[in-house]
């Protein structure tokens, strides 16, 4: 847990899948790292309304969801002045070669394919929050 | 997903079996219209009879077209044949009238009950197994991550109970008698042996939740015969009306700009194949 010891664990943490389960499991790895400031929500668009009301400094999401995917969710995200540097971890079982690709053009901070460990999602979130 | 009962599907099949006849049909009308430019280059004299007989052919053949009951439209089917057979001009619109006569009985003694019971039975069933499974494994998953946290909260009861009871061995205050280190000997241990034993329940009651695989493992097999059987019925439907199932046209590699130098699996790539292609792009 060193690599991330510079990452406040206070940070405002948003996780987006529409399957309970999987919000659970993240939930529970990122409590087990130190964060518990985390809320969840089930599809892109609910997720859009959060983020725009409330100041989040984090955001992971799925890929495949109703209303709003992760991947326009992302673009959304973006496309808005006021979160377009959020930092934003794709999570997903669409693994393919392409997918990566659409989400760095679509600007991505990282890609997670699921099944993933927790080992993993914290040496992503060391990646992503490097110490300056 | 629409709750029709079976026997509003009967229209629908006899509908698709007049869809897929009436091409049949078409098709034979064709080899007729061809006949036809044959026989225009004939001499006169057999000319005028040749096209009679034609003619009549044609309108028993049309009168078939406008059949929509699949009975009539066999016994409509049985005449074209009929009258092919008497003017010995059609032996090759005879021939596909036989055929498609007897694919249409075919279909109807064979493949159509399977097509009914598949949309009438079958898909609805598929949903509902597909939908329990679903909830079964959403219902396993929750309990076991519960089962979890409670393990959870017991080891870090056990954890704060021992640094409580041994904080001041610690900090230097060692017991002053033999009888006093007895005693904390044994309220850790008793604290260690009463979580153990909670930890061990937990164990086994998150051992039990995986029960769900073997009854969702069942739903799945059957829900996996049934799509088989619709194929089944899908495949001789196919065959019977003659044409081949075309190969899958091979995917075109999406050209893409940004494409990196990286060589990625074409398939699913794995955490480090996603974590190569990231580098790629200077992640």
């Amino acid at each position: 847990m060193a690599k991330i010891d510079h990452i406040p664990r206070t940070m405002k943490i948003l996780v987006v899948d529409d399957f309970s389960t999987m919000r659970r499991i993240v939930k529970n790895i990122l409590q087990q790292l130190g964060f518990s400031n985390v809320e969840e929500a089930e599809d892109g668009k609910v997720a859009l309304g959060k983020l725009r009301n409330n100041a989040f400094d984090f955001v992971i999401s799925d890929w495949n969801m109703p209303n709003m995917m992760g991947i326009d969710l992302l673009r959304e995200v973006r496309n808005d002045p006021n979160l377009k540097a959020l930092p934003f971890l794709m999570v997903t079982a669409e693994s393919q070669k392409e997918n990566v690709i659409e989400a760095v053009q679509a600007g991505v901070s990282n890609y997670i394919v699921k099944p993933f460990t927790a080992d993993t999602l914290e040496t992503k979130l060391e990646t992503i929050f490097k110490k300056q | 997903m629409t709750t029709d009962n079976p026997g509003t599907k009967a229209p629908e099949g006899a509908k698709a079996l007049s869809v897929v006849a009436h091409r049949g049909v078409a098709l034979v009308a064709k080899n007729l219209v061809d006949e036809l430019a044959r026989i225009v280059d004939s001499p006169s004299e057999e000319r005028d009879t040749m096209l009679r007989e034609t003619l009549s052919t044609a309108q028993t053949l049309f009168g078939a077209l406008s059949e929509e009951d699949p009975e009539k439209l066999e016994g409509a089917l049985e005449r074209v044949d009929t009258a092919c057979r008497e003017t010995e001009l059609f032996a090759e619109v005879g021939r596909m009238t036989r055929t498609l006569h007897s694919s249409l009985v075919e279909f109807r003694s064979q493949v159509e009950p399977k097509l009914q019971h598949a949309v009438g039975t079958a898909v609805p069933e598929v949903n509902d197994k597909l939908q329990a499974v679903v909830r079964m494994t959403d219902e396993a998953a929750h309990r076991v991550l519960q089962l979890t946290e409670q393990q959870s909260a017991v080891l870090a009861e056990q954890r704060r109970s021992v640094e409580s009871l041994t904080a001041k061995v610690f900090a230097g205050e060692t017991p002053t008698s033999e009888r006093e280190w007895l005693v904390l000997a044994g309220q850790v241990t008793h604290t260690v042996l009463e979580s153990c034993a909670k930890a061990e329940q937990l164990n086994t009651e998150i051992l039990m939740a995986q029960e769900f695989q073997d009854l969702t493992g069942q739903l799945i097999k059957k829900v996996t015969r049934l799509i088989t059987d619709v194929e089944d019925g899908l495949v001789q439907l196919i065959r019977i009306f003659g044409h081949e199932l075309a190969p899958p046209a091979a995917e075109a590699a999406p050209a893409s700009e940004a494409a990196p130098a990286v060589e990625a699996p074409a398939g699913p790539c794995s955490q480090d194949d996603v974590n190569d292609l990231l580098a790629s792009f200077g992640f």
